[in-house]
């Protein structure tokens, strides 16, 4: 691929300021059933933290996102069959059960209290983060909710090839039917063409791709259905990184990737003992 | 009524008010008002889970969870951004969603506040009275078709997935489908008239209204 696609100042906006998002809105947005059931609380853990992902990019669904928690908001206070008497000023006595369950939420506030002094001496490690790996190849400027899945620089991950030019990592979602992970393509490459086995969940996070259908930028989220196949392709001189969630592993289709798909296996989070 | 959308008005301003003692003074009688209101709404909402643990000890559980979040985290609480219903929504929310993750004891970094940011975390918001979109969802959702407004409720309250709402119902999920789309567009039409207004009123861009696709980096 030719280097004159490369955008220097890409890469630089990115490390000097790691919490800022790419100028553009992301251009393919999660289905609004995603979101609503993002907002109820129904998606499974893994199409959440995608859906989270791409609300880090996307105002437009955050402002979405923020609607349909108020929608929620308004049906627990309405329809959950309590008295909706909304004035704070009406006399609303505490029966026997409720004064005794105030009581021991005051003795778990106390020890909470104890906990929370403790998270906030750990807080400031967050920042120290962003400064420490500004030299390195960093994660400081993925996701806030990706980040927490990961060590501080790419090279710390676990990343294992599935061909010249794409690595995978997994990551521990919690979500014990679906494999999330990274994936990486180098700069200007290819991946071999696959079929899609099952649902797979793809947000852009850095850099971008393009296959037969266009070209995905930063924040874009894709849904490939089963049966779908295509040949990414990484563009410009910038590696691209995606997080992906699958339901059922990917299969190559091409005559010698053929023979890595013994090993495709979905690995979802490890369940413990 | 004229009567009843003022005395609601004050309701929420009266409930954010609240809040604000309980964040400024660590008033422990505003506290006390505020469980007194609410926590039979979260309980309810807990009860009202379609799970296999549902049980009234894992609602009391996590009211109590829901409650101590609302105290430490107070100081968080923006009415320009929510209103107390719905905060109070999104951390029983998420606090439902971490007892069942911890049930099934898979291992994991992300907690739901991770996943789910609460609204102080996130960017700044349209300086639109949040009370005047939650009266305007609480009329529109008394306006919906009984069969839409169900729907609504079985997903947000129940919690339960569009497949599982169908199966429920024994509709077809397609049929599910377009009552909830029907549903949230006509409450976000109620919201985004509210908006509209707004942005007449004061022209602001932080609706989160889309800028042209390909604007560039700057040189």
């Amino acid at each position: 691929m030719s280097d004159s696609m490369q955008q220097p100042n890409a890469n630089n906006n990115s490390v000097n300021q790691p919490t800022s998002r790419a100028p553009t809105m992301p251009r393919l947005h999660p289905d609004i059933h995603w979101l609503i059931d993002y907002a109820a609380g129904t998606l499974p853990l893994s199409h959440a933290l995608c859906v989270a992902a791409h609300t880090e990019y996307c105002s437009s669904c955050q402002s979405k996102v923020r609607e349909l928690s108020a929608i929620g908001g308004s049906l627990m206070s309405t329809d959950t069959g309590t008295s909706n008497a909304a004035e704070p000023s009406a006399s609303e006595e505490l029966n026997e059960d409720e004064s005794e369950a105030l009581n021991k939420l005051w003795a778990a506030i106390e020890q909470a209290k104890v906990a929370q002094s403790d998270t906030d001496a750990t807080r400031p490690v967050d920042q120290a983060n962003h400064v420490n790996t500004l030299q390195s190849e960093t994660t400081a400027a993925l996701p806030t909710c990706v980040k927490k899945l990961l060590p501080d620089t790419m090279e710390q991950l676990n990343w294992k090839k599935l061909g010249r030019h794409l690595s995978v990592t997994q990551l521990a979602s919690g979500d014990t039917q679906r494999e999330v992970a990274l994936h990486r393509i180098h700069p200007g490459r290819g991946v071999a063409n696959h079929d899609h086995k099952g649902e797979e969940v793809t947000v852009v996070l850095r850099g971008s791709f393009s296959d037969q259908k266009g070209i995905y930028l930063p924040g874009d989220f894709l849904v490939m259905q089963a049966g779908h196949s295509h040949q990414p392709v990484a563009s410009g001189d910038m590696e691209c990184i995606c997080l992906s969630v699958l339901d059922a592993p990917i299969k190559f289709t091409g005559p010698i990737n053929r023979l890595m798909n013994p090993f495709l296996k979905i690995h979802p989070s490890p369940a413990p003992a | 009524m004229y009567q009843s959308g003022v005395k609601e008005r004050l309701a929420h301003d009266e409930w954010a008010a609240v809040m604000h003692k309980i964040a400024s003074d660590q008033d422990r009688k505003a506290f006390a008002k505020l469980f007194a209101h609410f926590s039979p709404k979260i309980k309810s909402f807990c009860m009202m889970l379609r799970s296999q643990h549902t049980s009234p000890q894992m609602a009391d559980e996590l009211v109590q969870d829901v409650m101590i979040k609302v105290w430490t985290k107070a100081e968080y609480f923006n009415s320009d951004k929510a209103s107390v219903s719905t905060w109070i929504f999104t951390i029983a929310r998420n606090c439902r969603t971490d007892y069942l993750r911890k049930l099934k004891r898979t291992e994991t970094p992300l907690v739901a506040d991770d996943l789910w940011p609460m609204a102080e975390e996130e960017a700044p918001f349209a300086s639109l009275e949040q009370h005047r979109i939650e009266k305007n969802i609480h009329h529109a959702l008394t306006l919906l078709p009984p069969e839409q407004a169900e729907a609504l409720k079985q997903i947000y309250i129940s919690g339960k997935t569009h497949a599982e709402v169908a199966s429920a119902l024994g509709l077809p999920l397609g049929t599910v489908k377009s009552r909830v789309r029907l549903a949230i567009a006509k409450l976000r039409i109620s919201m985004s008239e509210l908006l509209a207004e707004e942005s007449e009123a004061e022209p602001t861009d932080a609706t989160g209204s889309s800028k042209a696709a390909g604007a560039e980096l700057e040189p």
